[in-house]
């Protein structure tokens, strides 16, 4: 074998991974996993190759880069984590290693998500982290405790959706979902960092039997995370008809997310119905979830008769009654923004801090919140 | 340029896929009805107006294959933003790597081993730009996932191809 009998094998194995691609979106999981596995095969002979004759970078990165995803695509985890630590020990251009790294991450991740020394109960969810902020057992208690919180908001959220609750604008979920979100929290358990949240209504509490039980909320939530990590917007709809809710359920999941520094990775692990452990997995940054929220918006509206802008500064004055927030800038100025039912759970996260809104500016000049992150 | 180009492949791209990458194109300029020849206004490293030539050779087989938009337009931007990177610099081919949902591109050198002085080639593909959605955005994202990995070594190109009113931007990063 020489070098152009290596570059028509990495063309074959690059085209057998294309052919894998077209049958994963067509949804023929068999297809695809063959052309994967022939795509993984060829790629690693050309890896053997580049290795024992000393490719140079980025060549050898690359090459061990695509192989690695190459075997995460044939669920060959520990292949995959071999081939990325090997790409890691050479000296890879900065892009390819962080590439690699949050690559390590996401295949080990998988790993994170397993319960150990626990077997996890249908009214039970493990919520795991990982990232370079995270340390085996501990992490960052901001980014840790601001996601379980606003996991705790989408969780009460979706039971009431589950129960056929309208919308609820202002004040404190009914005693029936109170009851319901009446959650425990584990200790947290080494991993990447893991806690397990029970939900458990108090012994004397007695919720109906026409309240939708926690094992179904459960399952919604499941399911609805990964439509958005996957990125099936017209799923989500589906599944949550009901404007104010998928927006909020919307907003909640980019909380939710991956920061891409400190968290990169963020799961749960549940059991479904037949005792099936389920783990999702978001992955996509908050940024890379932004992008698809704003591209699927502008698809499902079409053209717009409004223009959209971005506000920075400090949110300041909210009111419940008006609906609104207020925005005031480093140079004073102070913008009314309405906020729409959807995204009032997301706006108090932010009272008092240093934001940037996206906002519609339709006809008069009016403007409405459609996203709010911190400042860099 | 001559779209018809891309079904020959590159080196690093057979033909196989380059065909793939034409019909993705054929779908897409016969929807938005333009006619086989369209100027591609450029903007970014150079300005410029480039004449687009393609073949409408449209039927119910690229009709079905390519029924689902996000494929359709991540395949014709693939194919264009090809061309238009061994146009636009000085590197001869390209060259493709697997990325777990989908492929990094880079562009490279004919004679050269595999990916040895190559360049990233990042592509990003829209159907038809809107207030919320336009080539200008997309790069300013392209930006800021750079700030944020602290980029360094790897010399990297941005391709964005927005295809209603044919527009791209192709910038050194």
């Amino acid at each position: 074998m020489n070098d152009s009998d290596i570059k028509q094998l990495h063309n074959e194995a690059m085209d057998e991974a294309f052919y894998g691609e077209i049958a994963k979106k067509n949804n023929d999981f068999m297809k695809s996993q063959k052309h994967f596995k022939d795509a993984f095969e060829k790629e690693h002979e050309v890896v053997v190759y580049a290795i024992s004759h000393n490719y140079e970078e980025p060549g050898r990165s690359i090459l061990l880069k695509s192989c690695a995803a190459l075997a995460k695509a044939i669920n060959d985890y520990s292949q995959a984590e071999k081939l990325i630590c090997l790409a890691l020990s050479g000296n890879p251009p900065a892009e390819i290693s962080e590439e690699l790294r949050n690559m390590y991450e996401d295949v080990t991740f998988y790993r994170h998500l397993q319960v150990k020394n626990y077997e996890l109960q249908p009214s039970e969810i493990q919520v795991s982290m990982a990232g370079k902020g995270v340390s085996y057992g501990m992490g960052p208690i901001d980014s840790v405790m601001s996601r379980l919180k606003n996991f705790n908001t989408l969780s009460i959220r979706a039971a009431e959706r589950c129960n056929g609750i309208p919308f609820r604008r202002v004040g404190k979920p009914n005693k029936q979902i109170i009851n319901f979100a009446h959650s425990y929290l584990s200790v947290p358990k080494a991993a990447s960092l893991s806690f397990i949240i029970r939900y458990t209504t108090p012994g004397h509490y007695d919720m109906g039997r026409e309240f939708v039980p926690e094992t179904e909320i459960i399952d919604d939530i499941t399911k609805n995370l990964s439509f958005i990590e996957n990125g099936e917007y017209s799923k989500l709809e589906e599944n949550i008809p009901e404007i104010n809710y998928r927006n909020n359920f919307i907003s909640l999941a980019r909380e939710l997310a991956p920061d891409g520094d400190d968290i990169n990775l963020f799961g749960i692990t549940s059991v479904d119905s037949q005792g099936n452990i389920l783990k999702t997995a978001l992955k996509k940054t908050r940024i890379e979830l932004s992008t698809d929220i704003d591209i699927s918006v502008a698809d499902e509206s079409g053209e717009s008769n409004y223009v959209v802008d971005e506000i920075s500064g400090t949110l300041k004055v909210a009111s419940d009654i008006a609906h609104s927030i207020t925005i005031i800038s480093k140079g004073n100025t102070k913008y009314s923004v309405q906020i729409s039912d959807g995204l009032s759970d997301i706006v108090r996260n932010y009272f008092d801090e240093e934001v940037v809104a996206k906002v519609k500016k339709s006809n008069g000049n009016k403007l409405e919140l459609i996203s709010i992150d911190p400042c860099d | 340029m001559d779209l018809t180009k891309i079904k020959k492949g590159f080196p690093g791209l057979t033909a196989n896929v380059g065909k793939c990458f034409y019909d993705a194109i054929v779908a897409t300029m016969h929807r938005a009805k333009h006619p086989e020849f369209v100027s591609l206004n450029l903007t970014g490293d150079n300005k410029k107006v480039i004449p687009l030539r393609w073949k409408d050779s449209f039927n119910d087989q690229i009709d079905r294959t390519f029924k689902e938009d996000s494929s359709m337009i991540d395949a014709a931007a693939s194919g264009v933003s090809c061309l238009l990177a061994t146009e636009e610099t000085d590197y001869t081919i390209v060259e493709r790597g697997y990325a777990g949902s989908g492929f990094d591109y880079y562009l490279g050198y004919e004679d050269e081993p595999l990916f040895s002085k190559s360049a990233r080639l990042e592509i990003s593909g829209i159907k038809k730009e809107n207030d919320k959605n336009t080539p200008e955005g997309r790069l300013k994202m392209k930006l800021k996932q750079t700030d944020q990995s602290d980029s360094s070594g790897l010399p990297a190109y941005i391709s964005i191809i927005e295809f209603s009113k044919p527009r791209a931007i192709f910038q050194k990063k």
